[in-house]
């Protein structure tokens, strides 16, 4: 009961937030404009179940809906195309659905869309890319048209995370066209229709004026596919393209003086740190000692990283926790810079002259990744500590050796979370023997990390994580690092507000008169 | 006959090393299943995709099929990775060849003017343009005509596809990073035959000097020309990756790198197997047009 009115309160808050949304934009008015959007990735399909790329599921949110929404701003899980839900017990969730709501190309959305949506996604031969997100889902039950029960196979208290970045299609009209359809002709319920898509070129959308919010104010909407970061900024300075993603520190500065775009920093949900094989997976190293591991945190001088190199655009955390994901301890203090005690726990630890170890790094898509890390093989090796830096300028090799458990003794690092807003999906995949991604792990933190995961009481989850949160500063599994600021460049005469979620809302976005 | 042998040659020798290189750096599953995908459905998936069979049978596979111009569906995107290509053919076979255009409208006249004019202050002044434009990284001029010429001026767009106008700068940037070497080329040869017994001869005969430069001169400097040019076009079309890339056209170089980013096997393999036969066919027509303007090879083949 006290859950459902805690719900209540902030769904209070959220109706507050869209009527202020919503009527700032009054229903006369017609949707008017067209801006242009940079995408540094060719956009793989049009079909919202199969990809899990960043730029696609920011096109996924304009042509389709998601059953529940993050507000940009406070972050909250509110209402969407699911307008009410209720925990019935540990395993079963029942939502409410808007009623009228309609795709854009006239059929109902229902109670058996939703099933559907799941069942597709859920079904290995669809060879989803998303199913995994998702797997915790055991069935999907049409009440009525417009109420659907969830039943999961354990109790699932990131449901809500989840939901609120699956966007829903039509049963009917994928049934009747089929998947090599559905991939090139979207039809969603979404704030944004279809116009035409031609693949490594443009992406053109145009304004549903029947969405169930009111028509978006900006008419058209076209998604540039720029693969070049000086290109990129190139067009926002000739007001080619009104928007684009991640702009290098050292390209801020002159963003902000052109007088045409301004780059608009926003803190985002994932964070970087960089790993250290304590368990080991690979071979034995100075870094099952923990103290090394310590060592490694009290020789860098991740402070003056955030200050110099990334020009202030970082938080420093304590642990890799990230502070807008559920759970999050703001009383633990990050690791203070102090070489000297890093050199007497080497010492401690038998490493007086400290060793030699390998780094893989892979620089792509962070920026000033280099800078960072040669930075830090200055500080480390002041202790003792030799890094040889092996680089790859694509993530994929890495991530191959990563899965292989050969990535070790140290490797860069960087999380997003899934978008899920909780640490759960952090801790499960970073420190449990199960997953390939932990290279440290212990007992205590695997039981503690599957009680939180089995458990729909948050204020118990809070006290096991603030627990975890203690335990991992002090095993040190690695070197905690930021929580990342993003940089978006964006044009003057646009409007627009970017979640923790990296989602741009265009939707709500308006042109400057 | 010994020709079609060499293609064939050729052909497999691409694929095969692009096979084996991009099967040792990773797999597509990295890119395609998300971060935190369990270890069983890793394992289902590269069972399903056939990526846990040993890599000479894959090639195999491979091969069996590009024969019949099969070269697979692309990973990503649920087509055909032959018409992803060709339906990219045109704009890159459009900015080849502007770019190529561009570079001769450039270094000949330049390299007949400083030949004729041999070591005055037009000879210099075009030399040292030839060693700045050699000198010139590809991508940063590209980046400072757009500076200029996009930003400050706004005359043109800063990139894309469609008009004339998106036209301009790539074609330009290429032709510039290609005209130095013909232009220099062009300037050696026809200052050696400038100094020949027969240009001489035709001078004492009384031919005005512009017949001299144009019939006699001229078109035996080209030779040597022609066949670097041949051989530039290989390079050319590794210029078009990074003009692709700066100025977002789309065509098969972009869609390549791309390919080659996101671990798509089939587009890969079939744009580079593409590219390679349009280098190969260009080369041969190189052949035929030397034997057209040098009769003296004809001969000796017939």
């Amino acid at each position: 009961m006290k859950r459902k009115r805690i719900c209540l309160v902030t769904q209070l808050v959220i109706y507050g937030f869209v009527f202020l949304a919503a009527s700032a934009n009054p229903l006369w008015a017609k949707p008017q404009g067209k801006i242009f959007i940079s995408t540094a990735y060719d956009l793989p399909t049009m079909d919202p179940h199969m990809h899990s790329v960043r730029p696609m599921f920011t096109v996924g949110w304009h042509m389709f809906d998601n059953l529940v929404y993050r507000d940009p701003v406070t972050r909250k899980i509110g209402p969407w195309l699911a307008t009410d839900w209720e925990i019935l017990d540990d395993l079963t969730w029942e939502f409410k659905l808007r009623k009228g709501v309609k795709f854009h190309n006239g059929y109902p959305f229902t109670a058996h869309d939703v099933k559907f949506n799941f069942e597709r996604i859920l079904n290995p031969d669809q060879k989803s890319p998303q199913r995994a997100k998702h797997i915790s889902i055991k069935s999907v039950e049409v009440i009525d048209d417009y109420t659907v029960r969830f039943h999961t196979k354990n109790p699932y208290p990131v449901m809500l995370e989840r939901l609120a970045n699956f966007q829903m299609i039509s049963e009917k009209y994928a049934k009747e066209k089929g998947d090599a359809h559905l991939a090139l002709n979207p039809v969603g319920t979404g704030p944004y229709k279809f116009v035409h898509w031609k693949k490594g070129r443009e992406l053109v959308v145009e304004a549903n004026e029947d969405w169930w919010r009111g028509a978006p104010p900006i008419k058209t909407l076209v998604w540039r596919t720029i693969p070049e970061t000086a290109t990129q900024i190139a067009e926002l300075l000739a007001g080619g393209v009104e928007f684009i993603e991640s702009v290098p520190p050292d390209q801020i500065d002159l963003i902000n003086k052109s007088g045409v775009a301004r780059v608009m920093e926003v803190r985002v949900l994932p964070v970087a740190f960089i790993k250290l094989d304590g368990a080991p997976r690979g071979e034995p190293n100075p870094f099952t000692d923990k103290r090394v591991r310590q060592a490694v945190n009290y020789a860098a001088n991740v402070d003056g990283y955030i200050e110099h190199i990334m020009r202030g655009r970082a938080i420093r955390i304590a642990t890799w926790a990230s502070p807008f994901a559920f759970g999050y301890d703001p009383t633990i203090e990050p690791y203070p810079y102090d070489p000297e005690k890093a050199k007497q726990l080497l010492a401690e630890a038998g490493y007086p002259d400290g060793f030699e170890v390998r780094h893989v790094n892979s620089h792509q898509r962070i920026p000033a990744q280099r800078q960072f890390i040669e930075a830090l093989q200055v500080d480390l090796a002041k202790v003792g500590v030799r890094m040889k830096i092996q680089e790859y300028t694509d993530e994929g090799p890495l991530f191959t050796l990563i899965r292989t458990g050969k990535a070790g003794p140290m490797y860069q690092m960087s999380w997003g979370y899934s978008t899920t807003h909780d640490l759960d999906a952090i801790f499960y995949e970073h420190c449990t023997e199960q997953s390939f991604w932990a290279y440290w792990w212990s007992d205590e933190t695997t039981d503690l990390i599957l009680k939180a995961r089995n458990s729909m009481d948050p204020e118990y989850r809070k006290t096991i994580y603030s627990k975890l949160q203690h335990i991992i500063k002090e095993e040190a599994p690695v070197l905690f690092m930021w929580q990342y600021v993003m940089t978006y460049g964006v044009g003057n005469k646009l409007d627009l507000v970017v979640g923790s979620d990296e989602i741009p809302r265009f939707f709500d976005a308006r042109i400057k008169q | 006959m010994r020709r079609l042998g060499q293609v064939v040659t050729i052909c497999l020798g691409i694929s095969f090393i692009s096979f084996v290189l991009l099967h040792l750096t990773g797999d597509p599953v990295t890119v395609m299943l998300p971060l935190d995908a369990p270890e069983e459905e890793i394992a289902l998936f590269r069972h399903k995709m056939g990526f846990d069979r040993p890599i000479l049978v894959q090639y195999l596979t491979f091969l069996k099929n590009a024969a019949r111009g099969d070269f697979g569906t692309s990973l990503f995107l649920e087509r055909p990775a032959t018409s992803l290509v060709l339906e990219r053919f045109p704009a890159s076979l459009l900015l080849v060849s502007c770019g190529f255009s561009v570079a001769m409208m450039i270094a000949i006249p330049l390299g007949i003017i400083s030949a004729l004019k041999n070591h005055t202050f037009i000879d210099n002044l075009c030399t040292s343009v030839a060693v700045m434009g050699q000198a010139m990284p590809l991508f940063w001029f590209a980046l400072m005509m757009m500076i200029v010429f996009c930003i400050w001026l706004g005359w043109l767009p800063v990139s894309g596809y469609g008009t004339w106008k998106h036209l301009i700068l790539p074609s330009v940037s290429m032709g510039v990073w290609m005209a130095p070497q013909t232009m220099r080329l062009t300037r050696s040869g026809m200052l050696d035959i400038l100094s020949q017994d027969y240009v001489r001869t035709a001078r004492a005969k009384g031919l005005s000097r512009r017949k001299v430069v144009v019939k006699h001169a001229f078109r035996n400097a080209l030779i040597p020309v022609v066949t670097l040019v041949g051989m530039q076009f290989g390079f050319l079309v590794g210029a078009a990756v990074v003009t692709e890339m700066v100025f977002s056209w789309p065509g098969v170089a972009s869609l390549l790198l791309n390919a080659i980013r996101t671990y798509d096997f089939p587009v890969v393999q079939a744009s580079l197997v593409m590219l390679a036969l349009f280098i190969i066919s260009v080369n041969w027509a190189v052949d035929v047009i030397v034997t057209i303007i040098d009769p003296r090879i004809r001969d000796k083949r017939r």
